[in-house]
């Protein structure tokens, strides 16, 4: 990752700040939803896709099971992901301070 | 991130190739059908000589300013195209349908379209074998 | 349903081609006919055949193109050369010289034909289950 020298400088000012923490979360919340935008948007073309099927309007199959794989893919990756993420909050609270 | 799936040139290259593979089907058939249709002329479908172009293209002196501009989505955008093959005939009713021609590229196709789905089904379980069995 | 439109393609060539084989059958057994319902000989049928289009939507453009949809049996029409002179002076239908009209059909002709109708047909028959067979191999997606 390429981290030019005017964002290091940027990045530098902020360190004193004590928003400096809310940054980083509301970076963080905002990428998780976008994210999880993405997977339904998937979702959403793969339903869409089905329906086509039903409709008898699809003009190959093998772009309906596709976009349905790719669907479950992304889902399975999605939650996979939060598992790991509820492992660690697990992990961090066991800590004996 | 989510998208990983879309972001991967060989997986969109296998969709694309699925896609022509499928057109291919639909013209050969039609070809086999209007075997003896007077003056119907055969079609063809082009997107591997027009891959093969693009790939080669890519490589002959351009610049990237990004590793993901050149090479693999170039190939993604070739779409498959029919054409009309033109070629004269010898036969009475000015049909240039050639029967075995037609009948070998049909064997052909299905093969390929096969392994096609073959290969992307593949693709498909291999991340979902890292996805699934990353967990302890 | 537009996926299954290779099946429908090799469909209506196998229909065609039928269509043809009765054709053919139908001259063949009236080789010898020298009465019909329309008076006169029996005179060689012929089917047409002529290319399928539809409109379809081309998505990448955005407007109507016609596109090849298999091939369409236009019609039997009767074949108007010449009826065969034959000498039969026995025959009840000859005329006042001693000529019989036959039909226009040429059995060797119609044998060709038949032929080719019938490898015509069998190659629809191999296309259908190749295009059969790729739309089973795709229902594998996803499976294991």
């Amino acid at each position: 990752m390429k981290i030019n020298p005017a964002m290091e400088a940027f990045l530098a000012q902020n360190q004193g700040t004590n928003t400096n923490n809310n940054d980083v979360k509301n970076n963080f919340g905002n990428i998780l939803k976008d994210e999880i935008n993405k997977v339904n948007e998937l979702q959403v073309r793969s339903d869409e896709a089905n329906q086509q099927l039903i409709a008898g309007e699809s003009e190959d199959m093998h772009s309906v099971l596709l976009a349905t794989e790719e669907a479950r893919l992304a889902l399975e990756m999605a939650v996979q992901i939060r598992n790991k993420l509820i492992e660690s909050y697990q992990e961090i609270n066991r800590m004996q301070l | 991130m989510s998208d990983f799936i879309g972001k991967d040139n060989t997986y969109g290259l296998l969709k694309n190739a699925l896609s022509a593979s499928y057109i291919r089907q639909e013209t050969l058939s039609n070809n086999i059908a209007n075997v003896n249709t007077p003056n119907y002329k055969a079609n063809r479908v082009i997107f591997e000589e027009e891959l093969k172009k693009a790939i080669s293209k890519s490589h002959i002196g351009m610049q990237a300013t990004h590793q993901n501009h050149i090479g693999g989505n170039v190939a993604q955008e070739i779409q498959a195209k029919i054409i009309k093959d033109k070629s004269t005939t010898m036969r009475n009713d000015g049909n240039n349908v050639d029967i075995d021609l037609e009948m070998a590229n049909l064997a052909a196709n299905q093969l390929l379209y096969n392994t096609l789905i073959q290969q992307t089904n593949s693709k498909i379980s291999t991340l979902r074998y890292v996805i699934n069995e990353g967990r302890r | 349903m537009k996926a299954f439109q290779t099946m429908r393609i090799s469909s209506s060539g196998l229909s065609a081609e039928r269509l043809r084989m009765d054709t053919i059958s139908s001259n063949i057994a009236n080789a010898t006919t020298t009465r019909t319902e329309e008076g006169g000989p029996y005179r060689r049928k012929i089917a047409v055949f002529q290319e399928s289009l539809k409109n379809e939507m081309n998505i990448k453009f955005n407007k109507m193109q016609r596109v090849s949809n298999g091939v369409r049996a236009v019609g039997v029409i009767e074949d108007d050369s010449e009826l065969q002179r034959v000498f039969d002076p026995n025959h009840p239908d000859a005329n006042e010289e001693g000529y019989v009209l036959m039909p226009n059909i040429n059995i060797l002709n119609e044998m060709v034909d038949m032929i080719a109708a019938t490898r015509a047909y069998e190659a629809n028959v191999t296309a259908m289950n190749a295009s059969k067979s790729m739309l089973l191999k795709t229902l594998e997606i996803g499976k294991g």
